[in-house]
């Protein structure tokens, strides 16, 4: 049966030059379920729906607080679940911009390498399907991992939100929930690329793995703070500097960090979840004369940050791009 | 001898003559009333002017002069033709009435004389001729002229204590006027105002507060009244006279109410729709149309516009000034509101200045700053390019 269905589809697909065939479904399917039973995977979900909860209740407790101290009414409560820090805790949206680089290198880091170290990869290049369908599928089979366990943790908090707060969400608000969650599945897709291509460049999964989680702590954590330090070495500031030299030293500081796909997404992500953030980075005292606040609407928030969504998406297929081309022009050997 | 005997007999008769002449002069001098025998009869006005056709009462009083109560008999010594005349007392026809004497407590007698004149009587003076007779001499007359005049008497009186207030045009102005009745008879006024169209006038007796549309006064009687008058809700500065009037059967009285609108200013700033709020580009110009209403009464002229905008911004009018607006009409302007260049996407405050020299008004427009939406297609556009580039690798390194 199953030789059959191969055959049948080589024959489709020499007749189409390229499509994803049986073979691709084939491999999907084997990974997705290699992905579900891994205790790696648990593992990875366990954290994170851990924390997810873990930052819901530090939200309530901040949101508890905010309502108490102050008399005005608090608006988007809903989208305010995930963006309120309190207690210590971080918010869901600053947790998943630092763990969520982790499913996705948890997925991909051992992809191809693992392979060829336990010697399977061999075996499967000598079965009669193409190699594009190995990599596609192991990169569609984590993205389907990745987008199911981000809707799964986008509902849980929005389920137990609901129940603590009683506050309904608007169409707005569930709009915006949307694409946060597009949003984060995009970045995290970008991290499965990225240690997909490691895993292939590496020979050894421990390389590989400290490698690609040598850059996820550079991104997350180190950048910022060398983008200061190098910010303030062309631009020192003191005390006594001009206006023009804080605003250069800023605009070095920021350029450094757009680097960071991290910092990408939680400046997307705060644009994308708190409809009253207006504008990013150096606001000037004049710009602000005349303003009243006000919420902007779904599609200008999302303007505003169309540098941020172009650069996220852009970096993810770049990522996946080259790990394809580096393992496409990969020889395979046994060993 | 003889002559001189002549003589004195001539200037007897002469002398007697005299005293005679003087008697007759005295006793002519005192004719209207007559004190022959102690009894007087007399009456505050003896002669008076009437319509044909009415009732004329003359009130009369009896003395007794000597000391002696009197029982007098009243009579008409003499009355023009086809006219009727009684004498009235405590309600009652009489014919006699009882003067006390200084014995008896000296008060004076009253009766009441009721005269009805004739429909028919032309115009002139006519004399009637009273007689009181107590008998053993005192007896009295007293003669009544009465003047019969076709012309209108103005017996009764309306008047207003004050002719004229001034007040702005959203009060109601009360006038405390009084109506009075001087004729002989009583009278029901009928009471009305011409008043302009939308104005409302009413009456009311002095403290009371219901309205009367008429009023019945009896003879000699007068009544306040508090007139209310709430001129019209679009009404314009300026004097307005109410002629108000009290109208009886025989009679019209008029008063004239004067009310003085002093103008009240008032000016509005707003769109056409009512809708405050306006779209913008940064940096753009965004046209609005503007509607500048006067909501007072009097005319505005030289009404300029200005605005307080955001630091960058800047506002143009396409007349910055106009010249007049009368009362309640509108007129519109368009202003072209600059955004700054760098202005924040979002809702900035902008406002609207209108200024006459009586008035101001002013209004704030939120003005909702947009991103062109020319950004977003260049970042779908550099993904469709990505995605175009990702496809040619697929081709090229592809099934392998």
């Amino acid at each position: 049966m199953m030789e059959a269905a191969m055959k049948s589809g080589r024959e489709a697909v020499r007749k189409k030059k390229i499509g994803p065939g049986p073979e691709l479904a084939a491999l999907y399917k084997k990974e997705l379920t290699d992905h579900i039973r891994s205790k790696r995977f648990l593992i990875i979900l366990a954290l994170i729906a851990v924390t997810a909860v873990g930052s819901l209740y530090g939200a309530l407790s901040g949101m508890q607080e905010a309502v108490s101290s102050s008399e005005t009414e608090i608006e988007f409560v809903f989208l305010r679940l995930f963006t309120t820090s309190g207690d210590g805790i971080p918010s869901f949206v600053s947790f998943i911009s630092l763990l969520g680089p982790l499913v996705g290198l948890t997925l991909g880091f051992d992809a191809i390498n693992g392979e060829r170290s336990r010697g399977t990869l061999n075996l499967l290049i000598a079965q009669p399907i193409h190699r594009d369908a190995v990599i596609n599928g192991k990169f569609l089979a984590g993205l389907t991992v990745i987008a199911g366990m981000v809707c799964a943790l986008g509902l849980l908090i929005s389920g137990i939100g609901l129940i603590a707060t009683g506050v309904p969400p608007t169409g707005e608000e569930l709009l915006r929930l949307a694409v946060f969650l597009l949003v984060t599945i995009v970045y995290i897709a970008f991290w499965l690329g990225l240690s997909i291509l490691f895993s292939a460049l590496c020979r050894h999964t421990a390389t590989s793995a400290m490698a690609v989680i040598a850059l996820w702590l550079l991104f997350a954590i180190f950048l910022s703070m060398l983008a200061d330090i190098i910010a303030n070495a062309l631009f020192p500031v003191t005390e006594t500097s001009r206006a023009s030299a804080l605003i250069d030293n800023y605009t070095c500081s920021q350029a450094i960090n757009h680097i960071s796909p991290a910092y990408l997404y939680s400046e997307a992500v705060s644009a994308v979840m708190d409809p009253s953030v207006r504008a990013m980075g150096l606001v000037m005292q004049s710009q602000l004369s005349g303003a009243v606040v006000g919420p902007l609407d779904l599609d200008q928030s999302l303007l505003l940050v169309w540098q941020n969504l172009t650069g996220l998406i852009a970096l993810t297929m770049l990522s996946f791009v080259a790990s394809y081309v580096c393992f496409m022009r990969q020889e395979v050997r046994a060993g | 001898m003889e002559q001189k005997a002549e003589k004195r007999n001539i200037r007897r008769i002469a002398a007697v003559g005299m005293v005679l002449v003087i008697a007759a002069v005295l006793l002519l001098g005192s004719a209207p009333a007559q004190a022959a025998g102690g009894l007087v009869m007399s009456t505050d006005y003896p002669g008076v002017t009437a319509k044909a056709g009415e009732e004329v009462a003359f009130p009369l009083e009896l003395d007794s002069t000597t000391g002696a109560s009197l029982n007098t008999a009243l009579s008409v010594a003499s009355l023009p033709e086809g006219w009727t005349g009684y004498f009235e007392g405590n309600g009652s026809q009489i014919s006699r009435v009882f003067v006390k004497g200084s014995d008896a407590g000296g008060e004076s007698a009253a009766a009441t004389f009721h005269l009805t004149i004739p429909e028919d009587t032309p115009e002139g003076t006519y004399d009637v001729l009273l007689a009181g007779d107590a008998g053993s001499g005192a007896a009295d007359t007293l003669q009544l002229q009465i003047n019969v005049s076709a012309e209108e008497v103005a017996q009764g009186q309306f008047v207003s204590q004050y002719s004229e207030l001034q007040g702005p045009a959203s009060a109601t102005f009360n006038f405390n006027a009084t109506l009075s009745n001087n004729s002989g008879s009583e009278q029901s006024y009928s009471l009305a105002a011409q008043a302009p169209e939308g104005w409302q006038v009413t009456f009311a007796p002095s403290g009371e507060s219901s309205q009367i549309a008429s009023l019945t006064l009896g003879a000699g009687e007068s009544q306040g009244l508090d007139i209310s008058v709430t001129p019209a809700a679009n009404v314009t500065a300026g004097e307005y006279t109410i002629p108000c009037i009290a109208a009886s059967g025989g009679e019209t009285l008029t008063a004239e109410l004067k009310v003085i609108i002093t103008g009240t200013y008032g000016l509005q700033v707003s769109t056409p729709s009512g809708n405050l709020s306006v779209d913008s580009y940064a940096g753009s110009e965004t046209a609005v149309t503007l509607s500048i209403t006067n909501t007072g009464s009097a005319e505005l002229q030289n009404v300029a516009l200005s605005s307080t905008t955001p630091d960058g911004w800047s506002v143009r009018f396409d007349s910055a000034s106009i010249d007049s607006i009368p009362a309640g009409e509108t007129r519109e302007v368009t202003a072209y509101i600059t955004s700054s260049t760098d202005a924040l996407s979002g809702d900035y405050v902008t406002q609207i200045t209108a200024t006459a020299n009586e008035t101001t008004a002013s209004a704030e427009f939120r003005v909702a700053v947009k991103t062109q939406t020319v950004w977003g297609i260049v970042g779908a556009v550099i993904i469709v390019i990505l995605a175009y580039a990702v496809y040619r690798i697929f081709r090229k390194y592809g099934r392998r």
